[in-house]
């Protein structure tokens, strides 16, 4: 589309524009087989025009001495049942194919651009009507309208590409149309900001630059298909006459004489193939570099199974653990997790030492981008590849999970740690009731029948509240508010009633009134399975409301750990102050603080020292220079902050 | 459902109305008149007159749109030009054999398609999705007619697996049926396979990243149920919009193909109609296209709404 919509009337500057086509040469260049498509088209069109001079012998002229020839040095791609040389005629078919496709798109080009540009410009009835018409003649067999339109004209290669010029001016009028309905979206907006201006010129100066690339686009993979029909057509005997040159035309001599030469219809072939491949290659190719992609294979990957990682460092106790410590449920040590970059690997998380005690809800709070999704996902073993666990241990009941094979993991996810979602809606399979759902990992896991499934999902509904359970599990999840959607992501990662649940921000995108019931529903049910629950999100409200102990990072490592009120009332990093004094409840208490000036760092450019010493009010000269360690001030109060001990952050009451 | 496939048949209405007012305007459209060509030129202007006459040329045009149609509605379409034959009869005799393999190649298409594309998207840019997409711009860019011609010259004249041409209609043998039209079937499928294929990857690629998908991860679901029962009912909604638009374009490719196979179908007989101005041939062929397009349309329209809740429901 265009650029910024205020300044419409203006053109880009020049630089910009040049420095927008080398990128696209650039693009260009980079795709291998692109350029070797742009190299052949190139080459076709001066064969095309060139014939003549190029081809050994004369298409036409026969030699009965030497008919049905296998390919030689004299004639190198062998000769016809008139022994007219293959080589030569597969030239001049060449310049057939060129002409003849050039003269479709022509007139594809003259009737469906103007009338996409009246259509689209007009509007209304004229353009639905037109549109109607468009697409009937769209929606039917190309050569079936073609043969209508040859049998009233009559049958010549002249009248053939008339046809398929009428028949491929329909893509050319809706592509124009398109465009100009989306420029004309833009500028109204636009022209009640720039007075005076006649919106019929401001549409057609955008217009044209617009269309450029798309147009070029359709035109390249669309004379592939010209060439494709055209070869149909003469192969056909409805295109270019008998004995005339036209690859298609000489398939069918071929096909008559194969009995006696088959190697007769392998030059026809493979030019219409590869030309066809060219122009296809070349419109790809201009596609992915008008949009910005390398190459067509260039998708993201799906996940991969964790590999084998090594542990790093023993398992040395906690800090301020006691002998009598209460059970852990589960125990996250020196989890590094690093994603690939355009300057090598760059770690996004390090350090990070996390433990939940048996029926314990523990919150990791931060702002996005700060790694509490990383580990989140490094405690699934779901790290999207191609980032990576380089080191760690994960330890559930005492079973080291870390370096599990994908079968393991696939028996602990859901069974014995399970996760909910901030999206409910969306991480609900759309296609599948919500019922076959929750059902689904009791059969994986419980190897439940399907009806005994069913049966612990409606039990499941009821638990987490849903009203009429037994009618609802046939419903589809569009069918559920959010709300009730969430309920029911829970109700599948409770059924098969996990150690562990790991709470993703799962009331963050829900109304405030429903967020209420769903902490109440969380906590209930963790007092009723007695499972432990790691509750991330970046509201430390809801964090004073469920958790008993929290954790706060930043910046990919783990800045402040301490039981809930310790945490609330007696923060000893100038970070967890700043997220209190940015909830808006003590905003009005202390006035200032309102806001964290900056923001995160990226995981690429840490800043040396302290990593939040660039946005800490607090900071010192030896702030940037020093890396700090996570360091015990209370017992279980742990803060990675060199000035611990002499802030006082309290939040005056 | 049934209530979505009435509402699409009434919506199609419209659509085969224009459709066969533009048909029925081919014969108006020709240089000349149409007495002139089924009595040749010697014919006298006498003899003319009296043939327009007869065939109610003089009428207004919509009176003699209302009799064409009301005739093509009960079944009589007119007699060929060219073979003084009841055009009916003709394509009663030959539609079905261009259906059967436009049918049998669309079912190649989709399971090879479908197929190719999951298994291409199960390991994205390894060796074997790189070859299968390499494979699938060959597939892409072949004239299926070519195809069969190479096919036809080895596996049916090589190697005498299949008939070289020819067809043998079900009830006289069904074996012998099925292996005439291996072949054409199998040319016909190629560059479709290929096209649904490219999109199947594609949009599985797609789906396997959704936010549901890392969902049923998180849940233990085994990666093959992930795939083969999440990941393609998902998929599956754009390539069946692809697999509707192959179609037109593998009935296209049964006209040229039939050639090749010398089979009877409906290919040579429009070829010798556009050659010898046989309108109502035409008509005829075009009418036919638009009720297979109209009823691809609703197959597909009710595809979706197997595949999406959503579409069911509204």
């Amino acid at each position: 589309m265009t650029g910024p919509t205020i300044n419409v009337a203006q053109t880009p500057p020049a630089a910009e524009v040049i420095s927008g086509r080398g990128r696209f040469v650039k693009r260009i260049i980079k795709q291998p087989a692109t350029v070797l498509a742009l190299v052949y088209v190139v080459a076709f069109v001066l064969i095309g025009i060139f014939a003549d001079v190029l081809a050994p012998y004369d298409p036409m002229k026969q030699n009965f001495s030497a008919v049905l020839e296998t390919p030689s040095l004299q004639y190198w791609l062998g000769t016809d049942s008139l022994g007219r040389d293959s080589l030569s005629r597969i030239l001049h078919g060449a310049r057939i194919a060129f002409w003849a496709s050039s003269q479709a798109i022509l007139i594809a080009v003259v009737l469906g651009v103007p009338l996409g540009l009246l259509s689209g410009y007009v509007g209304g009835w004229f353009d639905r009507i037109l549109m109607g018409f468009n697409d009937i003649l769209l929606s039917l067999p190309g050569l079936m309208v073609a043969f209508g339109i040859i049998a009233v004209i009559g049958a010549s290669l002249s009248n053939a590409m008339i046809a398929i010029g009428i028949i491929f001016s329909t893509r050319y009028l809706r592509l124009t149309r398109g465009v100009v309905l989306a420029e004309r979206e833009q500028l109204y907006i636009a022209a009640a900001q720039v007075t005076g201006v006649s919106i019929p010129r401001l549409l057609f100066s955008h217009i044209l630059p617009n269309i450029a690339s798309p147009l070029i686009v359709q035109t390249s993979v669309l004379f592939g298909a010209v060439i494709l029909i055209e070869s149909s057509l003469s192969f056909l005997g409805l295109g270019a006459s008998v004995g005339i040159p036209s690859w298609g035309g000489m398939l069918n001599e071929a096909r008559l004489d194969y009995a006696r030469q088959p190697f007769l219809a392998l030059p026809p072939g493979f030019a219409i193939m590869l030309t066809v491949l060219a122009f296809n290659l070349l419109g790809d190719g201009i596609q992915d570099a008008l949009a910005g992609r390398e190459s067509v294979t260039d998708n993201p990957r799906p996940p991969q199974p964790i590999p084998t990682v090594s542990v790093v460092g023993d398992v040395s106790p906690q800090h301020g653990d006691v002998a009598d410590e209460p059970k852990k449920a589960l125990v996250l040590q020196d989890l590094e997790v690093r994603f690939p970059s355009l300057n090598g690997e760059m770690t996004v998380v390090s350090g990070v030492n996390l433990h939940l005690n048996v029926g314990e809800t523990v919150g990791l709070v931060g702002e996005s981008g700060c790694g509490k999704s990383i580990t989140a996902k490094a405690l699934m073993g779901l790290i999207p590849p191609p980032g990576r666990i380089v080191a760690g241990s994960l330890k559930l009941n005492g079973q080291e999970l870390f370096g599990s094979s994908r079968a393991q993991w696939q028996e602990i996810r859901g069974s014995r740690i399970a996760m909910i979602f901030q999206e409910p809606l969306s991480a609900l399979d759309p296609t599948y009731k919500v019922g076959d759902q929750i059902a689904e990992p009791l059969r994986q896991h419980d190897h439940l029948s399907h009806k005994q499934a069913l049966t612990r999902a409606i039990e499941l509904l009821d638990l987490v509240g849903v009203p009429e359970p037994h009618r609802r599990i046939h419903d589809y999840p569009h069918q559920f508010s959010g709300g009730m959607a969430q309920r029911v992501v829970i109700a599948r990662a409770l059924s098969c009633e996990p150690d562990v649940l790991i709470a993703d921000e799962p009331t963050t995108a829900l109304d405030v009134t429903i967020q209420g019931q769903v902490l109440d529903l969380l906590r209930d049910l963790q007092a009723q399975f007695g499972m432990s629950m790691l509750f991330i999100t970046h509201d430390l409200g809801v964090v004073a409301d469920i958790c008993d102990r929290a954790m706060v990072m930043y910046a990919g490592q783990i800045v402040e750990s301490a039981p809930c009120e310790s945490l609330m009332l007696h923060p000893k990093h100038p970070y967890t102050a700043a997220l209190l004094g940015a909830m808006p409840q003590n905003q009005k208490r202390i006035g200032e603080l309102a806001n964290i000036r900056g923001q995160v760092p990226q995981p690429w450019n840490l800043p040396t020292g302290c990593r939040f010493h660039p946005r800490c009010t607090f900071a010192q000269e030896l702030c940037s220079s020093q890396s700090v360690a996570l360091s015990t001030v209370e017992v279980e109060h742990h803060v990675r902050c060199l000035r611990a001990e002499e802030l006082q952050l309290e939040l005056r009451q | 459902m049934l209530k979505l496939i009435t509402l699409r048949l009434l919506g199609a209405i419209p659509t085969l109305a224009i459709l066969s007012f533009f048909t029925f305007f081919i014969v108006h459209l020709i240089p000349g008149s149409v007495a002139q060509i089924m009595l040749g030129e010697a014919a006298s202007a006498e003899n003319i007159a009296i043939l327009e006459a007869e065939l109610g040329l003089d009428d207004p045009l919509l009176i003699q749109y209302g009799r064409w149609l009301g005739g093509v509605l009960v079944g009589d379409w007119g007699e060929s030009f060219r073979y003084q034959r009841a055009v009916a009869e003709t394509m009663i005799e030959r539609f079905p054999v261009t259906l059967q393999i436009t049918v049998f190649a669309l079912l190649l298409s989709v399971v090879f398609g479908i197929s190719i594309g999951v298994l291409a998207s199960l390991s994205p840019g390894s060796w074997l999705d790189r070859l299968l997409i390499t494979l699938s711009s060959l597939g892409i860019s072949i004239p299926s007619f070519w195809l069969a011609l190479l096919l036809s010259l080895y596996f049916a004249r090589q190697l005498g697996w299949f008939p070289v041409v020819g067809y043998t209609p079900p009830d006289e043998n069904i074996f012998k049926w099925l292996q005439g039209l291996v072949l054409p079937a199998i040319a016909l499928s190629i560059p479709s396979s290929a096209v649904i294929a490219r999109q199947m990857r594609a949009s599985l690629l797609g789906v396997l990243q959704s936010d549901f998908v890392v969902a049923l991860r998180a849940s233990g679901i085994s990666e093959r149920a992930i795939i083969l029962k999440h990941g393609l009912k998902n998929a599956l909604i754009p390539v069946i919009t692809v697999i509707g638009f192959r179609v037109t374009l593998i009935l296209d490719g049964s006209f040229v193909i039939e050639t090749v196979f010398a089979l009877p179908g409906l290919g040579s007989t429009l070829v010798a109609a556009v050659l010898f101005q046989d309108i109502p041939i035409i008509q005829a062929g075009v009418m036919i296209a638009g009720v297979l397009v109209v009823v691809t349309n609703l197959l597909v329209d009710i595809s979706y709404g197997w595949l999406n809740p959503k579409v069911r429901v509204s």
